[in-house]
């Protein structure tokens, strides 16, 4: 039938899908960058239900902050966050995916992982959104 | 086509979009959070055999039943946040721009637009927008293979079922 041969040819619409991929790709970092602050104040925050549990005001030095902290997210649930030179990961956790465990390891401000079964997120807050984030929480 | 023919099928539709959910939960992915999203396969072929009602009528069914099946309950949300907005994408692009997209063009684009309802939902649910740009990058590099495949194999099964649902009447 016609769809057959008509649906494998790369078409001009086509290329406007991977144009809005790019585009999309290229304004995420953008929000990455422009999130992200300046300044050398970071602080690590752990969120649970949206509010904020643990906010830890890092060093330069991030071996200095070595921790891992297990959070207790109610009903037998975990997530063990690790913080350690190498950034901030999730190490350990029983959720039903472990998205949040096989999620990257993150070290610049504006990046997070979230464990959506537990409702549970870590991120890095660069010093100049410090006040945007207490702001965000108490809400 | 007849109505109880039509619900036959539909049924079938369903059920099979339900057995790709459950099984591409056993199938490893590279990022996390990436999804073959195999179903997508049959709600494309429900958007080109039946139209767009029943297209999104094949996403919501599934969205419920397939979180029942392997995975949370809080699954339901982000099953249909992303599925219908992908639905209505794909039905726009194969319904009124079909001249100008392939199958794995449409296909593409209801990845894409899978993870952005579910990003959006995530960033709703927490609060915070964050996880949007965190997660889109590896995402949408994801969605170029599994979209491109996924149409790919909606293709050849549009090939095989239009000349077989002729012969049945």
């Amino acid at each position: 039938m016609g769809i057959g041969i008509k649906g494998k040819k790369l078409k001009i619409g086509d290329v406007l899908v991977y144009i809005f991929i790019v585009l999309l790709t290229g304004l995420s970092f953008m929000g990455l960058k422009i999130m992200a602050g300046q300044g050398d104040e970071v602080l690590v925050q752990i969120e649970l239900n949206g509010r904020a549990l643990e906010s830890i005001k890092m060093r330069q030095n991030w071996a200095e902050d070595f921790r891992e902290i297990r959070v207790d997210t109610g009903q037998g649930g975990y997530n063990t966050i690790r913080i350690s030179s190498e950034g901030v990961d999730i190490v350990d956790a029983n959720c039903p995916d472990k998205l949040c465990v096989h999620s990257p390891t993150i070290k610049v401000p504006g990046q997070s992982i979230v464990c959506i079964p537990h409702k549970l997120m870590v991120r890095i807050i660069g010093n100049s959104q410090v006040d945007n984030a207490v702001d965000d929480t108490a809400s | 086509m007849r109505k109880t023919r039509k619900l036959t099928l539909m049924a079938l539709i369903v059920s099979q979009a339900l057995v790709l959910h459950y099984i591409e939960s056993f199938i490893p992915v590279l990022a996390p959070g990436a999804k073959l999203g195999l179903a997508n396969i049959m709600t494309m072929v429900t958007l080109v055999l039946f139209g767009f009602r029943e297209a999104v009528l094949v996403v919501i069914i599934r969205s419920v039943l397939g979180p029942l099946l392997g995975g949370s309950i809080t699954g339901i949300v982000y099953s249909l946040s992303g599925g219908i907005l992908s639905g209505i994408i794909m039905s726009i692009l194969y319904l009124k721009f079909e001249t100008y997209f392939s199958l794995m063009g449409i296909s593409t684009a209801g990845a894409v637009f899978h993870n952005i309802g579910q990003l959006l939902t995530a960033s709703w649910i927490f609060g915070s927008i964050g996880i949007l740009y965190t997660y889109l990058p590896v995402l949408m590099l994801a969605a170029i293979i599994t979209g491109n495949f996924n149409g790919l194999v909606t293709h050849y099964i549009l090939g095989y079922l239009k000349d077989r649902l002729r012969q049945g009447g």
